[in-house]
């Protein structure tokens, strides 16, 4: 085969091939998990918020009190636990784990379900002045045993809301749209 | 799979790879491999945890800042500090609002000094003859020595910095009752020696000056670098500044006269500067009282004989001739002011003309009036007594040394050779102990060393000025496994059958409830002790001091000194307290390192300076080597300015332990002949040949000729008529901004700012600014988001200076944004010029655009490599850097974006009073006022109109949210521009 014939229909075909697909498998597998929706990591404590949050109906700013005051919704100390399991279902032995977590003082390390780049400083306080629904980001998380990750965690879905927010906001609410300038996030 | 491995580290990167044996196969092979990694790598989930408290404290909330008053102790001034801590780590430090006389405002050394907390060079354990040890075992062999010591006789020296704390006064005092041969040394070498001798001899008890530059008309400055070095530089500065911008040209408005050799701080503010050998100080401070007496008719202090002020005839002075018309004016001004004037003389000048300075105050009535003095003064021992120690010392009388937060090593003449006699006297003492934070130069020579608590983990009460005291309190647990210094004296005296308290705070809580707590009060200790805490601070009314008896023979005796004291003929050196690293203690801070000397400009390093009229002569250029005939060869630096015959070197430099401090710049107390000696004559100055590259912040100096940073005399402010700034609107090509709430601007007053570089401190803190190093600062990539330049005007021998303050504009028609590809940098609805690093691709296009050279290039990944325990000082609201992204003053956007929150959770609006910048709250002149420029009522708006405003560059229409107002300089006579 001469040579240029061999380059046109064999060599530049693979090639090409060959170096989309590894531009495919490297993206695709480097991709961090904030990008991935579905993320249900095991938490340490079989916690469910299905009967926290849906069955006993604790509202969520109970127990993440954070989100008033703070960027951070916060998770509660082990103490908040211990506000009702210190009467309550202390048979349970995942109570008592965390019954002993107090006891021993040592910390449980939730995992993280929601992650955001370090450049990115999302504020939960309008969110939630603004009357924005937790469940409009964090899905219906009082139905989960186990929580998952069901928001596409990209600027473009903070963007799609920011721009118009009529879906998330209360009906009649005064609040149409969020900043969208670089500042508002990122700093 | 734990660590994160590197992506796609091409080869080509690293040093040292040889191009000619790295085939295009070898290449390919190592892509695929990097590939294969990065998938690999990629499997890895972002697994971070969160880990929630067991128990949480009340007050603390994950995502809010907590604010604790504590106090910080520098030479023989303690400020009143308000610490910022995020999840329990100190993060930002700030003045304390509630002192009456510091109003929020604390020196930049206390913000810089958050690094020492984090310091990767702490002690981590004490170490017993050079070994990690164990507390309980060092203690024991600490009391064991001190038993032995007393029951033979032989001495216990502790040397301590200046004791400003009352209850560890008290420990002091008991711990020398326990062991009678304890010797107590409290020694600051940095502090004003001459002053204080001269206020022993002429009023026989010292007392630490406290000076109200709010009322004085006319100060006149004897080698007094005030706002720079001196004392109390907060609340001097705040007092001076508040004179300074009068709102009409008839307006009140001091006048600052300097006489000094080197260029200091305090100098380039001065109305009428007079360069002046301080050997000819003391002459010309007698002079003054003799044409105050004969002019202003002043009585001189009784038993001061007039003969002996004959020798002082103003005109028949040869330093004085040159300015005549200066120094009559300067008399004219003092006794017209009378008890609103103030004369004072720093550590370069004598004994004696210390002695002068305080016989023109207590004449001119100042004493009292605006020259007033502190309620306690912490007793200091003298460099004769330091000396004596020293020499004890090496008779074999002490059998043990403590060194307390000190490092004498670095302050003694020799301390650095392996044959001085320092050395030799500490190879004298059976048992040395250091108790400081690092392995510094003193503990290095000792064989028990202790590691302290930094004093953000430290227990504590300090007296401030006007008599307030001021409550040090922990704001973290201690990192390492230190113990404060009073603890381990506690211990020692249990450990010896003389227990006192148990814990030290268990001292100064019995001391406040003895002593501080109000007797006859209905309030409780318990609630008492928590307010103070809470404030930091306790206001009782101490009694005014009786006035002390001006002793007439003493004076009579000064002068004759005075007269008898000869100038040397060839050149004087003037070692002056560094502006940035006081004595040397900060000397390991990489912040305190990288600021640029507000005058010389320089970072990293101490030349020599010397006049630009001498170095023509010496035929020497800036970084040229010379030799002072001993000691170690110097760069130069020719200083505009400074008096001919003058050298100037300043302290803290040269140091030979720490990582950050070791190496850098030249130790001045080498060229000392005794310690605490300031001033010393130099036969000859000798260039090496060699050369060092300087490390300058700013290499131009003039404004040649553009309206950069304007300075008006009265008169020429005077002969505006304009009452407010009117600005025509020009033609541009400019979308016009669409602008939604507030649009927020600063105005800066030039004629407030000192240019002490307290902003750029404080920006470096509240932003997550990187060290970069002497390297790339000579490369000129400092990464200072805010910078202090400097500019002379006039002839070299006396020029007209300016400092100004530069951050980034914040245009309305921003030149960086037109040229940004992607958009990284644009303008937001509140008039910010916004910076968006995750989209910036390092072009730099708007750094070459931007006519202010505002804007930062990350050359070097040079927060990367951030040692761990450094990374705890990052402010978590403001990302970290990294490697090829460029960055700018945002107007600390996190606090305006966190106050917004807060007044909309307050249900109401946002104030502009509610935003302040890092660097406004530390301008301790508060020339610095931020808000919202779209207010015509609001501070600022109300500054911008003013009829001293300007925009730099004005002509550029780039519009900015930054207005300057000029400075205004108070010259009188010949001094008219």
């Amino acid at each position: 085969m001469h040579p240029r014939d061999r380059f046109w229909r064999i060599v530049l075909p693979i090639g090409t091939i060959a170096v989309l697909s590894t531009l495919l498998a490297v993206g695709y597998a480097t991709e961090p998990d904030r990008f991935v929706r579905g993320y249900s990591p095991r938490q340490p404590i079989a916690f469910s918020h299905r009967l926290h949050a849906g069955d006993n109906h604790i509202p969520c700013l109970y127990c993440h009190t954070g989100a008033e005051r703070s960027r951070h919704a916060g998770v509660p100390a082990v103490q908040t636990c211990m506000n009702c399991h210190a009467v309550t279902r202390t048979d349970k032995p995942e109570v008592q784990r965390v019954a002993a977590a107090l006891t021993a003082d040592q910390p449980i390390e939730w995992r993280r379900v929601y992650t955001l780049p370090d450049h990115v400083y999302f504020d939960h306080r309008p969110h939630v002045g603004a009357q924005i629904a937790c469940q409009s980001c964090h899905g219906e998380v009082q139905t989960m045993e186990q929580v998952s990750r069901e928001m596409l965690m990209r600027m473009g879905v903070c963007l799609s809301c920011h721009r118009d927010a009529h879906e998330a906001v209360p009906a009649g609410s005064k609040i149409t749209s969020g900043p969208s300038n670089c500042f508002a996030c990122h700093r | 799979m734990d660590e994160p491995k590197p992506i796609l580290r091409l080869p080509v990167l690293d040093a040292g790879c040889e191009p000619d044996g790295f085939s295009r196969r070898r290449f390919l092979a190592l892509l695929g491999a990097s590939a294969a990694l990065a998938t690999g790598a990629g499997c890895k989930r972002n697994h971070a945890a969160i880990v929630a408290y067991t128990k949480k404290q009340e007050e603390v909330v994950p995502g809010v800042a907590d604010y604790y008053a504590s106090t910080f102790q520098e030479g023989e001034v303690a400020y009143p500090v308000l610490v910022k801590a995020r999840e329990g780590r100190p993060i930002h430090v700030e003045g304390n609002a509630l002192h009456p006389l510091y109003r929020g405002k604390t020196s930049f050394h206390a913000t810089a000094d958050l690094l020492g907390l984090y310091d990767p060079d702490r002690l981590r354990a004490p170490l017993v003859d050079g070994r990690p040890g164990t507390w309980k075992a060092a203690t024991e062999k600490l009391a064991r020595a001190l038993e032995a010591a007393a029951k033979q006789g032989k001495g216990i020296a502790l040397v301590t910095p200046a004791v400003l704390s009352p209850t560890r006064k008290l420990l002091i005092a008991r711990l020398t009752e326990a062991l009678p041969a304890l010797h107590h040394i409290p020694w600051e070498p940095a502090a004003d020696h001459q002053d204080r001798q001269a206020q022993r001899e002429l009023l026989g008890e010292i007392r630490l000056p406290q000076y109200r530059f709010d009322q004085a008309q006319t100060i006149v400055g004897l080698d007094a670098d005030f706002l720079g070095t001196l004392g109390d530089t907060v609340s001097a500065i705040a007092g001076f500044s508040s004179m300074r911008r009068p709102n009409s040209a008839a307006g009140a408005m001091n006048r600052l006269y300097v006489i000094e050799g080197g260029m200091s701080l305090t100098g380039s503010r001065a109305d009428i500067r007079i360069p002046m050998r301080p050997s000819a100080l003391a002459r010309i401070a007698f002079a003054l009282v003799r044409e105050v007496h004969r002019q202003g008719g002043r009585a001189l202090p009784e038993g001061l004989a007039p003969s002996s002020l004959e020798p002082f005839a103003l005109d028949r002075l040869p330093e004085v001739k040159p300015f005549t018309a200066e120094f009559k004016n300067l008399v004219k001004d003092l006794c017209a002011a009378g008890d609103r004037s103030l004369v004072m003389a720093g550590p370069a000048a004598s004994a004696e003309a210390h002695a002068a300075c305080l016989i023109l105050n207590r004449m001119l009535g100042a004493e009292g009036a605006v020259a007033d003095h502190a309620t306690s003064t912490p007793a200091l021992s003298t460099p004769d007594e330091f000396k004596a120690l020293v020499d004890h010392m090496a008779a074999g009388q002490f059998a043990v040394a403590l060194f307390w937060d000190v490092n004498p090593a670095c302050d003694i003449p020799d301390g650095d050779s392996d044959s001085s006699a320092w050395r030799a006297a500490m190879a004298k003492v059976p048992l040395r102990v250091c108790m400081g934070l690092r392995q510094d130069e003193t503990a290095t020579t000792c064989n028990l060393v202790l590691p302290s608590n930094h004093w953000l983990e430290s227990w504590n009460d300090f007296e401030t000025s006007g008599g307030a005291l001021s409550l040090q309190q922990p704001v973290v647990a201690p990192l390492y496994d230190t113990l404060q210094g009073e603890e381990i004296f506690l211990r020692c005296l249990a450990e010896i059958g003389r227990p006192l308290a148990r814990t030290y705070l268990d001292l100064v809580k019995r001391r406040w409830q003895d002593e501080v707590a109000p007797k006859d009060s209905p309030i409780s200790f318990a609630r008492f002790w928590n307010t103070c805490l809470h404030d930091g601070l306790f206001r009782p009314r101490p009694a005014p001091l009786p006035a002390r008896r001006l002793d007439g023979e003493a004076c009579t005796r000064a002068a004759t000194r005075a007269a008898q004291a000869s100038s040397s003929a060839g050149f004087e050196l003037v070692l002056d307290t560094d502006p940035r690293l006081f004595d040397g203690r900060y000397a390991n801070n990489g912040w305190l390192q990288e600021l640029p000397d507000p005058i010389a400009r320089t970072s990293w390093g101490n030349p020599l300076s010397l006049s630009p009229a001498d170095a023509d002569r010496l035929h020497v250029k800036n970084g040229d080597m010379v030799s002072l005939g001993h000691g170690p060869a110097l760069p130069i630096l020719r200083q505009p300015g400074q008096a001919q015959g003058v050298l100037r070197l300043t302290l803290g430099h040269g140091r030979w332990q720490g990582s950050v401090a070791a190496g850098v710049g030249t130790r001045a107390w080498a060229f000392a002949q005794a310690p605490g000696v300031r001033v010393m004559s130099i036969k000859a100055v000798t260039p090496t040949g060699g050369r060092q590259d300087l490390c300058l912040a700013q290499d131009h100096d003039a404004q040649d000729g553009r309206d950069i940073a304007r300075v008006w005399s009265l008169a020429e402010y005077a002969r505006n008529p304009q009452q407010e700034l009117q600005r025509e609107e020009l033609p541009s090509l400019y979308h016009k901004l669409e602008q939604e709430g507030p649009r927020w601007g600063m105005a800066i007053d030039l004629s407030s700012c000192v240019g002490c570089g307290a902003c750029v401190v404080a920006c470096q803190s509240e932003n997550n600014i990187p060290v970069v190093g002497p390297e790339q600062v000579r490369k000129g990539r400092a990464m200072h988001w805010m910078r202090v330049d400097r500019y002379y005007e006039g002839d070299q021998a006396s020029p007209r200076m300016i400092h100004q303050p530069m951050p980034c504009q914040h245009c309305e028609n921003a030149p960086c944004e037109a040229v940004c590809p992607v958009q990284a940098t644009n303008h937001g609805p509140d008039g910010i010029n916004q910076m968006a690093y995750n989209r910036c691709v390092g072009t730099r296009y708007c750094a070459n655009n931007c006519p202010y050279k505002v804007r930062r290039f990350n050359f070097l990944d040079f927060t990367g490599e951030t040692p761990a325990s450094m990374q705890l000082a990052f402010n978590p609201e403001v990302t970290v850097r990294p490697r090829g992204v460029m960055e700018k003053c945002t107007f600390c956007v996190q606090r305006i974006r966190n106050a917004e929150q807060v007044a909309k959770r307050e249900n109401r609006h946002l104030d502009d009073k509610d935003v302040v910048p890092a660097c406004a709250s530390a301008c301790p002149a508060s020339a610095i006022v931020f808000g919202d420029i779209s207010n015509p009522a609001s501070a600022v708006s109300r500054l911008s109109r003013s009829n001293r405003a300007f925009h730099v560059l004005e002509e550029l229409n780039t519009k900015p949210a930054i207005t300057y107002l000029a400075a205004l300089q108070n010259p009188s006579g010949r001094g008219e521009r």
